[in-house]
């Protein structure tokens, strides 16, 4: 597939990620799912550097995750995209800390968080804003081989593979 | 058989209307109300019955509401997550991703903590550790810009190769150790003392290491202080200022099994949360307390279903409330959560879930003490019938363990389950604070109660469905079949125990079931209270009662109407009570009252009518309205009452006026009537049916003792009331027959002790052959033995073997001996005498004769 058609292939699959507001099979209240782009193998010609630059400018922001250990880095970013209404789009390069897996479960479940110990308070509540989304892009390698939580999948709800 | 009445209490009609009320709102209710003493108002959430200090508002908790669908299986969940949440248990679900397991917790912790309060949570991965669920190290008080430079260099340092060497060495050493302790090496509080130095020591290690990294750095000032930022753990027991947070563990199992054992020490007295957790920090071991508002849930996925097969370490499993969603029952929600194409379609969503009354329990306001009542004796019980439960159940899961459902097929679990002894504890727990009452006694039942709490405490722990119902079948044998029946020594009735003597020539031994037991010792229990109850004394005013008969004439009516074959009665009894209920109670009054009267008369009405039902069931009382038609007490009636009593001793008598105290009082006094019948209750509002039946027992009560009772001229007539008591439909025709026969003679100038007489030995004793005298006479004052009769006994003795019993309100007197000592077949008995004592000595005085004749026989 060219790039164009993969280009076109990750805006609609962006504007599903937006448009798409499910309804909790639990309760009635409408939610807002996670995106998950999958590059099937490591030599794809796009990047989520790609999948970033579709969306239009000041729309979103982009991180890399490259540090197993880290989650403050995106902790702090997230509440900021979250406030300004922005997407976030994350490369995806190790397996994410413990706590990033607990908020992105936490934001599929209920789209909303709570962090610790953050900005001075004990606890924190984060809400989704409704404006704002949170795609991960990862290499099926990296999901298959190093991603240690079992369940990894389940805290998204539109899948691209690239 | 008649139909049974019974009218619910102030109590039951409460706890009836709010459990419609839960009906009606779906199963959650707010509440707002005033403590009495401090006048403070306060709020509460009653989820199923269960009630809970609530600090959210009524707002969050109908948005809340209004947001979750609740099926059979959610409502049968949030309860138990209500019951845990109050009794400070920790509680785990384990069941399939998807199935609500995090989703009820955070809702129910939304509807008492407000829908905007973070909820403290912590997401098991397999990479969780002591640094998430415990807390870490780090520099205290730093600006925006020193915290990212920070963490940057935090970043580094993880990366480094001695942080990665002393985190390997920790993990090698706590593996160990938990090892040791699950091959039970080390005992559970050597294992929280090692694993306490082990933590101190990385812990320690760890933030050494920190600020040398970050003084080599120059990152930090050499005086820059520290601070430890607390994990879930301990943030739920002493976070909140004190107050601690509920946490939710999500994906509990997939923790490494190393880590599950921080959470070993929430394990407390009673199975419940303990009173703190310690942490080995620099200054020693700091205690962590358990906040007012600490609560720890945990969801688990089925381990046989995860990928890698991270199982909860079995030693935790015993520390907490463990409930399995069966994949069966959560398919079935899931059907119908698509039927109502995810709670869309409105119509569908109240018809498929709607709130389940079977899942409303309402608690007994004030239950009964059950370790301390009764000189502890139900508490034995109880104990007994759990410590069988609990050893069954232990038994069954060791032998057969339990299996779990997987694409249709069983595979038998490799989830392990430790029973050391906290279920029963919680069981225990449960009785003190989640009573239910019976419908059909009114009374706690207990037998219902254990069997919730077996449900909850064991049976939530099986997948197995087909194990769960085996395991209700063992409960219900246990309880109420023969496997579970044991010989007690219970309270008899007269005519029981003057019965099995003269069968058996002892008192047999009875076996009943445990449900039996409980119930009878539960039902002691009330009666001693109304009993107590009784010792106030109550006038019945009744206004112009339309009770214009005694009931006697009305039990004529009553017989009529149902004079019908037995089996039929059942269907009659109501029928007939309907019929004169509309006749001697009319829904108006026939005069023109004004319109407050009529309400007054209404609630009377409503009260005697309600008694008139209680006696009617009793089968066995005189109602009297004392009052004529001019509203005074009718000398007349007063007349026939004190006729009735001298009489009619046996059956209880109401008297009912609209006269206060005092005046009935005189009018008792002034016609000699025996103050012991003249007890009064008073109806104000609502009709108190246990007192007319205190009443009711304290005129003829169905057990005396000896000690209660003193010298009276009535008291052999009232212990023949007790045995007469014993219902016998037919005891009429018994004691004609018997009449007819001259089976018993009875000698007596006494109208009343004769007639008593004549029925209970008649009733009760059924002899073929016996002679009572009563050696009194009537109206002798002297207390001397009526010779007469001394010598009717010894002319009767001479001619017979039958069995001659004397009874004299006076001691044995030398001439008498002398007749006793001649003639075996003569006893004599001062009264008060026990009827058994009668029974017993008729027994022998039959059992020697026989003797004697197979002597004279064998002779021949």
């Amino acid at each position: 597939m060219d790039k164009g058609k993969l280009q076109e292939k990750i805006k609609h699959f962006l504007d599903i990620v937006e448009k798409n507001i499910i309804t909790n099979p639990l309760s009635n209240k409408p939610l807002y799912e996670n995106g998950l782009v999958v590059f099937e193998n490591n030599n794809s010609d796009l990047s989520a550097r790609d999948v970033f630059e579709i969306l239009p400018k000041g729309k979103g922001v982009f991180i890399t995750i490259n540090n197993p250990h880290d989650y403050g880095e995106f902790i702090k970013t997230f509440s900021i995209t979250n406030r300004e209404g922005q997407w976030l789009i994350i490369d995806l390069q190790c397996d994410p800390h413990p706590k990033i897996i607990g908020a992105l479960k936490k934001i599929t479940e209920d789209n909303e968080t709570v962090v610790s110990d953050f900005k001075g308070k004990e606890l924190s509540l984060i809400k989704l804003n409704s404006k704002t989304r949170i795609v991960f892009c990862a290499n099926r390698l990296l999901i298959e081989d190093k991603i240690s939580y079992p369940y990894f999948y389940n805290i998204f709800g539109p899948i691209l593979n690239l | 058989m008649s139909e049974k009445f019974r009218f619910p209490s102030l109590e039951e009609k409460k706890e009836q209307e709010t459990k419609d009320t839960l009906k009606e709102e779906g199963g959650i209710l707010y509440e707002t109300t005033k403590d009495p003493e401090s006048e403070e108002e306060k709020n509460y959430l009653n989820v199923l019955g269960v009630k809970i200090e609530t600090y959210a508002s009524k707002e969050d908790v109908e948005e809340i509401k209004n947001e979750i669908i609740l099926s059979k299986l959610d409502q049968r969940l949030l309860r138990r997550i209500a019951e845990s949440y109050s009794l400070k248990q920790a509680l785990l679900f384990e069941g399939d991703p998807g199935a609500g397991k995090t989703f009820l917790f955070k809702k129910f912790i939304k509807m008492v903590h407000g829908k905007d309060a973070p909820v403290l949570d912590l997401v098991g991965t397999p990479r969780t550790s002591e640094l998430d669920i415990l807390g870490h190290w780090a520099p205290k008080g730093l600006s925006e810009d020193e915290t990212k430079k920070y963490d940057d260099q935090l970043r580094e340092y993880m990366e480094l190769p001695t942080n990665q060497g002393s985190s390997d060495e920790f993990n090698k050493e706590l593996e160990k150790l938990n090892d040791d302790f699950t091959s039970k090496k080390i005992d559970e509080s050597q294992f929280q003392d090692e694993f306490g130095n082990l933590t101190t020591k990385y812990v320690n290690k760890q933030k050494e290491q920190l600020m040398d990294f970050c003084q080599t750095s120059k990152l930090l000032k050499p005086d820059a202080e520290w601070e430890f930022k607390e994990g879930a753990l301990l943030k739920a027991y002493s976070g909140n200022e004190g107050r601690g947070y509920p946490l939710i563990v999500d994906e509990f199992n997939i923790i490494p099994s190393n880590y599950q054992q921080i959470f070993l020490q929430i394990g407390g007295e009673g199975g419940a949360l303990s009173e703190s957790v310690s942490f080995w920090g620099n200054s020693g071991k700091t205690s962590y307390e358990r906040g007012k508002d600490t609560w720890i849930c945990f969801a688990s996925n089925f381990p046989e279903k995860t990928p890698g097969r991270s199982e909860v370490v079995a030693p935790m499993s015993d520390r907490l409330l463990w409930q399995v969603l069966p994949a069966e029952e959560y398919q079935e929600k899931k059907k119908a959560i698509k039927r109502t194409a995810g709670g869309r379609l409105q119509k569908r969503k109240k018809e498929l879930f709607t709130a389940e009354a079977d899942f409303i329990k309402i608690p007994i306001e004030k239950g009964v003490e059950w370790d301390k009542v009764l000189d502890e004796k139900l508490g034995e019980q109880i104990a007994d019938v759990v410590d069988m439960l609990d050893e069954e159940f232990v038994q069954y899961y060791g032998k057969v363990g339990d299996s779990v459902s997987i694409q249709g097929e069983k595979r038998r679990r490799t989830q392990q389950m430790e029973f050391s002894g906290r279920n029963p504890l919680r069981l225990f727990s449960y009785l003190d604070n989640f009573q239910v009452r019976s419908q059909e006694s009114g009374f706690v039942d207990f037998p219902e109660t254990i069997k919730d709490a077996f449900e909850i405490y064991y049976l939530g722990r099986l997948a197995d469905l087909e194990a769960k119902e085996k395991m209700r079948s063992l409960f219900s044998e246990i309880m109420t079949g023969d496997t579970g029946k044991i010989k007690i020594q219970v309270e008899l009735s007269l005519r029981e125990k003057v019965n099995d003597i003269i069968e058996n020539g002892k008192i047999k031994e009875i076996t009943k079931t445990r449900k039996e037991v409980l119930d009878g010792l539960v039902k002691s229990i009330f009666v001693e209270e109304e009993e107590k109850e009784d010792e106030k004394e109550r006038i019945i005013v009744s206004e112009d009662s339309p009770l214009k008969n005694s009931l006697e004439k009305v039990f004529n009516e009553y017989k009529e109407l149902t004079n019908e074959k037995e089996e039929k009665k059942s269907k009659t009894h109501s029928k007939a009570i309907d019929t004169l209920l509309k006749k001697y109670f009319p829904s108006q009054p026939k005069n023109e009252r004004k319109e407050n009267e009529s309400k007054k008369y209404h609630t009377i009405n409503n009260s005697l009518k309600e008694v008139f039902k209680e006696l009617l069931e009793l089968e066995q009382a005189v109602v009297v309205n004392l009052d004529n038609s001019e509203g005074d007490i009718s000398d007349d009636k007063l007349f026939n009452m004190r006729d009735l009593i001298k009489n009619k001793i046996t059956d209880p008598i109401i008297l009912l006026s609209i006269k206060n105290k005092e005046t009935f009082t005189r009018e008792i006094e002034k016609n000699n009537l025996d103050k012991k019948h003249a007890k009064f209750i008073k109806i104000d509002t609502g009709v108190e049916l246990v007192s007319v039946r205190s009443l009711v027992n304290s005129i003829a009560p169905n057990e005396i003792s000896k000690e209660s009772l003193k010298y009276d001229k009535q008291i052999f007539d009232k212990l023949v009331a007790d045995v007469f008591f014993e219902k016998n439909p037919n005891i009429e025709k018994e004691i004609s027959e018997l009449q007819a026969k001259e089976k018993i003679i009875v000698l007596s100038g006494n109208e009343p002790i004769k007639q008593s007489l004549e029925r209970a030995l008649g009733g009760v004793l059924e002899l073929d052959k016996a002679v009572v005298i009563d050696l009194d006479s009537y109206n002798d004052n002297n207390n001397r033995l009526n010779s007469t009769r001394m010598s009717q006994a010894k002319e009767i003795a001479m001619r017979t073997e039958t069995p001659i019993i004397l009874l004299s309100m006076s001691k044995i007197d030398s001439s008498t001996n002398d007749l006793l000592d001649k003639y075996p077949n003569i006893r004599f008995f001062q009264q008060p005498v026990n009827i058994v004592d009668i029974a017993k000595a008729y027994k022998e005085i039959i059992d020697k004769t026989k003797e004697e004749s197979i002597k004279k026989d064998g002779k021949k």
